[in-house]
C-alpha cells in the first residue's frame, strides 16, 4: 500500500536507498571493528555443548587437543654421531627459517637438567631418588663416603661446582634419576640410536598466529623438500602429526576448491552476463552477498565473540540462497514497461516470505544446545536478512537505469518446465507418485551413516607409516587414548592414580598394555618430601657424619657452618605438584591439570594399547577416573550433531509450514513445503543407493537445500503460469547453485564431496518438482498475502 | 682518488690477506707438528696423579692412580690413593664404582667423548668439541702447549678451557671449570700395551 501511495517512483528509490544506507553503513562501520577481534576458532572440540562435559574434562580435552593440533615430531638419521648432529642443526635452521613454527626443541633438552636444578634448589632436601633413599636408610656411612669419593673423580665437576649448595649431591642424583632414558648426548644434541642409524630428535609447534591455508601449503612444501634434499645426502627424515596430515588435505582441498571454484566463478560470471547483457545484475548481486556476509559475520562476533571455522563455511553457503532474491527481481526486468520500482513491488511479497521463512526456520537452531548449530542459526538468519534487505532498498535505486532491451532469455524452455513437463507429470501422476514412493523406500532400506572422523580425511598411507617408524624410533611412545584422573585434593588425585596404576600394571602383565606415565608415580606427596628432609636432617646434620667428612678433606669451616646453620634453621616446606611438573624435565606440565572449584586433575598417558574395552573397564571400577579417547569424543560429537541436526530439519520444516500457512492457507503451504521434503528424501534415497555413507555433512547440505527448494516452491506458487520470468529466475539459481557447489561433489576430500553430492542432488530434486507445486489449482497465481 | 692511492690500497689490502693467509696457514702448521709429537699408543697405561682445587675447600684434593686406555675403546679410571675407586669411560658411557657401589652416571655422558680424548691425546677428536690453540711449539726439545676452548653451548657451561702440555706423550692437563675450580692431572711412565690386564678384560662390557 506504501508503494502504491507513492507518486514519485524516484523520490522512492532515494529513500529506499537512503534507509539501506542508514541501517546497513553503522552495521558495516561496527562489522570492521567487531569482525577483526573475533577469534576465530578451528578446533573441533570448541563446537561440544556447554556443560555436556565436565569442565575438566573439556580442560583435558582442549590441553591435549593443543599439543595434538599444533606439533610435529621429526627425526633424522644419519650413518654417524656427527653426521646426524650436522643433519639435525641443518633441520633445525631451516625449520627456523620457514617462520612457521614458534618453538623448535630437542626431544629432551640438553639445558632442561641445570633449569631443574635451579628451581628444585629451594626445596633441595625434599627429593631423593629411590635408590638414593635406601641407601641412605640402611647406610648413611657409605653414602656419605661415596659422595666424598667421587669428589676425587675425573667425572665430578658438577658435583665440585654444586658442593656447597648441594652438600650431598642428592638433587642432582634426583633429577638424573628423573631424566633417565636411552638417549645419548653429543655436544649439545640428543641422539637416538636404532636400527643401525643414529637419529636426532626434534619437536616443531606450529605458530599459533601463523594459520591458514597458505601456511598449510608452505608446511607440506617446506616438508617435501626438506624431505627430497636430505634423501641426495643419504640422510633419513621422518616426521609426524597432525599438522602435517591437516596441511596435506587443505593442499588437496585448496587444489580442487582453486580448479572448481575458478572454473565455477567464470561460468557464473559468463552466464549472468550472457544472459541479462548487462554486468548490473551480476555487481549488485555481489553487492546482496556481501552484505550478507559482513552482517552475518558482525550479529555473529557479536552474540557469541567467536567464530568457528564450521560456521563459516557452511554459514556462507547458505548465504548462497540470497542470491535467489536478486535473480527473482532481475528477471523480472523482461516485463515490458518494467522499472525498478515495479520489478520491486512484483517480486517482494515472493522473495520476503522466501527469506522470513528461512530465517525463521534458521531461528531455530539457536534451541539447539550445539555452539556450532547456534552459530550457524546466527550467521545465516542475519546474512540472509540483511542480503535480503539490500535486494529491496538498494537495488531499485541503483538498477533505475537498468533496462533489458533483448528478448528474455531460454523462452522454450520455459514452456517446457512450466507447461510441459506439469502436465507430463499430472497425465502419468500416479506412475510418477508411484515410482518415487518406491525409490525413496528402497533407498532409505539400504541407508548407512557414518561418524567415524577418520574416514572422512583418511591420511596419506606414506604418512601413516612413517609415524609407525617414528614410534619404533622414539621410546617415549604415547597412544591418543588417555586417563583423567579427579579428586577433591591433589593427594586424592594422587591416590586415586595409584589405584588406577595398579590396575593398569595387571594390564602390562597380561600384555593388553605396554606402559604408562602416571605423576604419582614420580611426584613425592607432601608425607615423602617430608620424609626425605628430615632423614637427610637427621642422618648427615644432627649426627655430625657430614661435618667430619668434609673435615677431612678440607672444608673451610665458615663453608661447612653455612651448609650446616642452613637445614638447621631450615622449616620443612612442600613442593606443590603445580611447581614441581613446570620445574622437572620430561614436559610433565602436560599431565597436571591443576585445581579449581574445589576439584583437582592430572593425566595418565598410555602406550602400546591392545585392549579398549578393558581400559573402558577400569574406568568404570574406579572413581573419579576417565577413560578419553579423543577419536571416540569426536566421533560421538559428529554423531550428536548429525542427530541435532537432523531433528532441527524436521523441525525447521514445520516451522516453515506453520509459517507459511498463516499467509497462504495449510492446503498451499502444504504444496510448498512438499517440495524440499519429497527433495529430501529423494536426496537421501539417490545418495543411498549409490552407495554413499551418509555423515554429518550431507545433513548439513541438506540446509541449504531447504532454503533453495523453499524459494523455487514459493516463486512457483506466487508467480503466473505464463511467467517466464519465474522459470528464468530459478533456471539461473540452480545453475548457479550447482556450478557453485555442485562441482565439488567431484572433490577428493570426502566432507567437501558429500556436501556437494547432497547440494547437487537437492538442488537439481528441487528443481524438477518446484513446478508441481501448483498441480491441480486453477490459475495457480492466488495471492493470499 | 688519484690512481697511485688506489693501487696502494689495493695492494695493503692484499698483503694483510697474505698475512692472515699465512697466520692460518701457520696455525694449522703448528698444530700438525704438534700431532705428529705426540706418539701416544693405541694401548697404554699411565701414571697420574691429580690436584683438584675446589674453592670451597681449603687445600686441594690430591689423588693418584693409573690410567688405562685403549683408544678404539675406552678409558679405565683407577684411583688408588687416597681412595681406591674406578672410572670406566666407553660407548658415550661413563661409570663410577667404589667401595660402596657401582653407578651408569648418565649426566656425564656428554663428557665421555671429550675425556677420552684428552686423556688419549687425540687432536682429532678433540678438535670436534674444542677449538684449539697452539701456545707453544718448541724447538728442539720437542715440547708443546694447547690450549682447548669449547665450541658448543652445553660444555662452554662447564668448562672454561683446557690446557695441555707434553713432548712424545700428554703430560699435564690443566682444566678450569667455569665454577671456579681448577684441575691438574700429571702423567709419569707411560708404557704401551698390546692389550689390557687380566682384571680389566670385559670392564667395558660391563657399562
Amino acid at each position: 500500500m506504501f508503494l502504491k501511495k507513492s507518486e514519485n517512483e524516484k523520490t522512492l528509490r532515494r529513500q529506499l536507498a537512503c534507509l539501506w544506507f542508514v541501517v546497513f553503513f553503522p552495521v558495516f562501520i561496527a562489522a570492521s571493528v567487531v569482525v577483526p577481534s573475533i577469534d576465530f576458532k578451528s578446533n573441533v572440540l570448541d563446537l561440544v555443548p556447554q556443560g555436556k562435559e565436565q569442565p575438566l574434562v573439556i580442560k583435558a580435552q582442549k590441553k591435549m587437543g593443543e599439543q595434538f593440533n599444533t606439533t610435529l615430531i621429526w627425526l633424522v638419521g644419519a650413518a654417524t654421531d656427527s653426521a646426524a648432529y650436522e643433519a639435525g642443526e641443518e633441520l633445525r635452521e631451516r625449520l627456523v627459517l620457514s617462520g612457521l613454527f614458534e618453538e623448535i626443541k630437542s626431544g629432551i633438552e640438553a639445558g632442561s637438567v641445570t633449569r631443574a636444578y635451579q628451581k628444585l634448589l629451594a626445596y633441595k632436601y625434599n627429593f631423593l631418588s629411590q635408590a638414593d633413599r635406601e641407601t641412605i636408610e640402611a647406610a648413611p656411612d657409605a653414602f656419605a663416603q661415596h659422595s666424598i669419593d667421587i669428589l676425587f673423580s675425573p667425572i665430578a665437576m658438577q658435583r665440585a661446582a654444586t658442593l656447597a649448595e648441594d652438600p650431598l649431591f642428592t638433587l642432582g642424583s634426583y633429577i638424573d634419576d628423573l631424566n633417565k632414558s636411552d638417549v645419548d648426548i653429543y655436544k649439545d644434541a640428543v641422539l637416538i640410536r636404532k636400527n643401525g642409524l643414529v637419529y636426532i630428535l626434534l619437536f616443531s609447534t606450529i605458530s599459533s598466529t601463523e594459520k591458514g591455508i597458505e601456511r598449510q601449503i608452505e608446511l607440506v612444501n617446506l616438508y617435501e623438500s626438506i624431505k627430497n634434499s636430505f634423501l641426495e645426502a643419504q640422510e633419513t627424515v621422518l616426521v609426524a602429526g597432525f599438522p602435517l596430515y591437516s596441511a596435506y588435505g587443505a593442499r588437496s582441498a585448496k587444489n580442487e576448491i582453486t580448479s572448481i571454484g575458478v572454473l565455477s566463478v567464470f561460468c557464473i560470471i559468463l552466464m549472468v552476463v550472457l544472459v541479462f547483457r548487462s554486468s548490473v545484475p551480476l555487481l549488485l548481486s555481489m553487492i546482496s552477498i556481501f552484505s550478507g556476509v559482513v552482517a552475518a559475520a558482525f550479529c555473529t562476533g557479536l552474540f557469541f565473540h567467536d567464530i568457528h571455522i564450521v560456521t563459516l563455511v557452511f554459514g556462507s553457503s547458505l548465504i548462497g540462497i540470497s542470491v535467489d532474491y536478486a535473480f527473482h527481481y532481475f528477471c523480472s526486468g523482461f516485463d515490458q514497461g518494467w522499472s525498478s520500482v515495479k520489478g520491486l513491488q512484483k517480486t517482494l511479497k515472493s522473495i520476503s516470505l522466501g527469506m522470513v521463512s528461512s530465517v525463521v526456520a534458521f531461528c531455530v537452531l539457536l534451541c539447539t544446545p550445539f555452539p556450532g548449530l547456534q552459530q550457524m542459526g546466527v550467521f545465516s538468519a542475519s546474512g540472509l536478512f540483511f542480503s535480503w534487505f539490500t535486494v529491496v532498498l538498494l537495488f531499485p535505486f541503483l538498477s533505475s537505469k537498468t533496462s533489458f532491451t533483448h528478448k528474455i532469455p531460454f523462452s522454450g524452455f520455459h514452456v517446457l518446465y512450466q507447461k510441459k513437463w506439469p502436465e507430463f507429470f499430472y497425465n502419468r501422476h500416479t506412475f510418477f507418485i508411484m515410482l518415487t514412493l518406491i525409490f525413496i523406500i528402497s533407498g532409505w532400506m539400504v541407508l548407512k551413516v557414518e561418524d567415524d572422523v577418520r574416514s572422512m580425511q583418511p591420511v596419506d598411507a606414506r604418512l601413516l607409516e612413517q609415524e609407525e617408524m617414528i614410534k619404533s624410533v622414539f621410546s617415549e611412545k604415547r597412544d591418543a587414548q588417555y586417563f583423567i584422573v579427579e579428586g577433591v585434593s591433589v593427594d586424592d588425585v594422587l591416590e586415586k592414580e595409584r589405584a588406577l596404576t595398579n590396575m593398569l600394571d595387571h594390564l602390562i602383565s597380561r600384555r593388553e598394555l605396554e606402559g604408562y606415565k602416571a605423576i604419582s608415580h614420580l611426584y613425592p606427596d607432601e608425607a615423602s618430601q617430608k620424609y626425605n628432609f628430615n632423614l637427610i636432617r637427621t642422618r648427615f646434620f644432627d649426627s655430625d657424619l657430614l661435618g667430619k667428612l668434609f673435615f677431612e678433606i678440607g672444608m673451610m669451616d665458615e663453608q661447612f657452618d653455612e651448609i650446616n646453620d642452613e637445614i638447621k634453621n631450615l622449616n620443612f616446606t612442600v613442593m606443590s605438584v603445580d611447581e614441581w611438573v613446570n620445574a622437572v624435565p620430561g614436559n610433565l606440565e602436560m599431565q597436571w591439570l591443576g585445581c579449581e572449584s574445589d576439584k583437582c586433575a592430572s593425566l595418565v598417558f598410555l602406550s602400546g594399547i591392545q585392549n579398549h574395552d578393558r581400559l573402558v573397564d577400569v574406568a568404570v571400577q574406579l572413581p573419579g577416573i576417565h577413560y578419553v579417547d579423543t577419536v571416540a569424543t569426536i566421533n560421538n560429537l559428529l554423531r550428536d550433531y548429525r542427530a541435532s541436526a537432523s531433528v532441527f530439519l524436521v523441525g525447521a520444516t514445520l516451522v516453515i509450514y506453520l509459517f507459511l500457512s498463516i499467509f497462504l492457507g495449510f492446503i498451499k503451504a502444504l504444496r510448498i513445503i512438499l517440495i524440499p521434503i519429497v527433495s529430501f528424501l529423494l536426496t537421501v534415497s539417490a545418495l543411498s543407493l549409490s552407495g554413499v555413507v551418509l555423515s554429518l555433512f550431507n545433513i548439513l547440505a541438506l540446509l541449504l537445500v531447504l532454503g533453495v527448494g523453499i524459494d523455487y516452491a514459493i516463486f512457483h506458487c506466487l508467480g503466473k503460469a505464463e511467467d517466464k520470468a519465474t522459470s528464468l529466475a530459478v533456471l539461473l539459481s540452480v545453475l548457479t547453485t550447482l556450478l557453485a557447489f555442485g562441482l565439488l561433489a567431484l572433490s577428493d576430500t570426502a566432507v567437501i564431496r558429500a556436501f556437494g553430492q547432497t547440494v547437487a542432488l537437492g538442488v537439481f530434486f528441487a528443481f524438477i518438482l518446484s513446478p508441481l507445486v501448483v498441480w491441480g489449482e486453477t490459475g495457480h497465481n492466488v495471492d493470499h498475502v | 682518488m688519484s690512481g697511485w692511492g688506489l693501487s696502494r690500497m689495493r695492494n695493503s689490502v692484499f698483503f694483510l690477506g697474505f698475512l692472515l693467509l699465512c697466520c692460518g696457514f701457520a696455525r694449522a702448521d703448528d698444530l700438525n707438528q704438534v700431532s705428529r709429537r705426540l706418539a701416544q699408543p693405541q694401548i697404554f697405561s699411565v701414571g697420574f696423579v691429580q690436584k683438584k682445587h675446589i674453592r670451597i675447600l681449603a687445600r686441594p684434593l690430591v689423588s693418584s692412580g693409573t690410567l688405562w686406555v685403549d683408544q678404539n675403546v675406552g678409558v679405565v679410571w683407577q684411583t688408588e690413593t687416597p681412595l681406591s675407586s674406578r672410572v670406566v669411560i666407553a660407548h658415550q658411557n661413563v661409570s663410577f664404582s667404589d667401595m660402596q657401589t657401582r653407578r651408569t652416571i648418565k649426566s656425564m655422558e656428554f663428557l665421555a667423548d671429550i675425556l677420552k680424548g684428552v686423556v688419549s691425546g687425540n687432536i682429532d677428536a678433540i678438535q670436534e668439541q674444542f677449538d684449539v690453540s697452539v701456545l707453544d711449539v718448541g724447538g728442539d726439545n720437542k715440547s708443546w702447549i694447547i690450549e682447548l676452548s669449547p665450541k658448543s653451548a652445553l660444555i662452554k657451561k662447564g668448562i672454561e678451557s683446557i690446557k695441555m702440555s707434553g713432548h712424545e706423550y700428554v703430560d699435564e692437563i690443566i682444566l678450569k671449570e667455569v665454577s671456579g675450580d681448577q684441575t691438574e692431572i700429571n702423567f709419569h711412565g707411560l708404557s704401551a700395551l698390546d692389550g689390557f690386564p687380566v682384571e680389566l678384560v670385559g670392564v667395558f662390557e660391563e657399562i
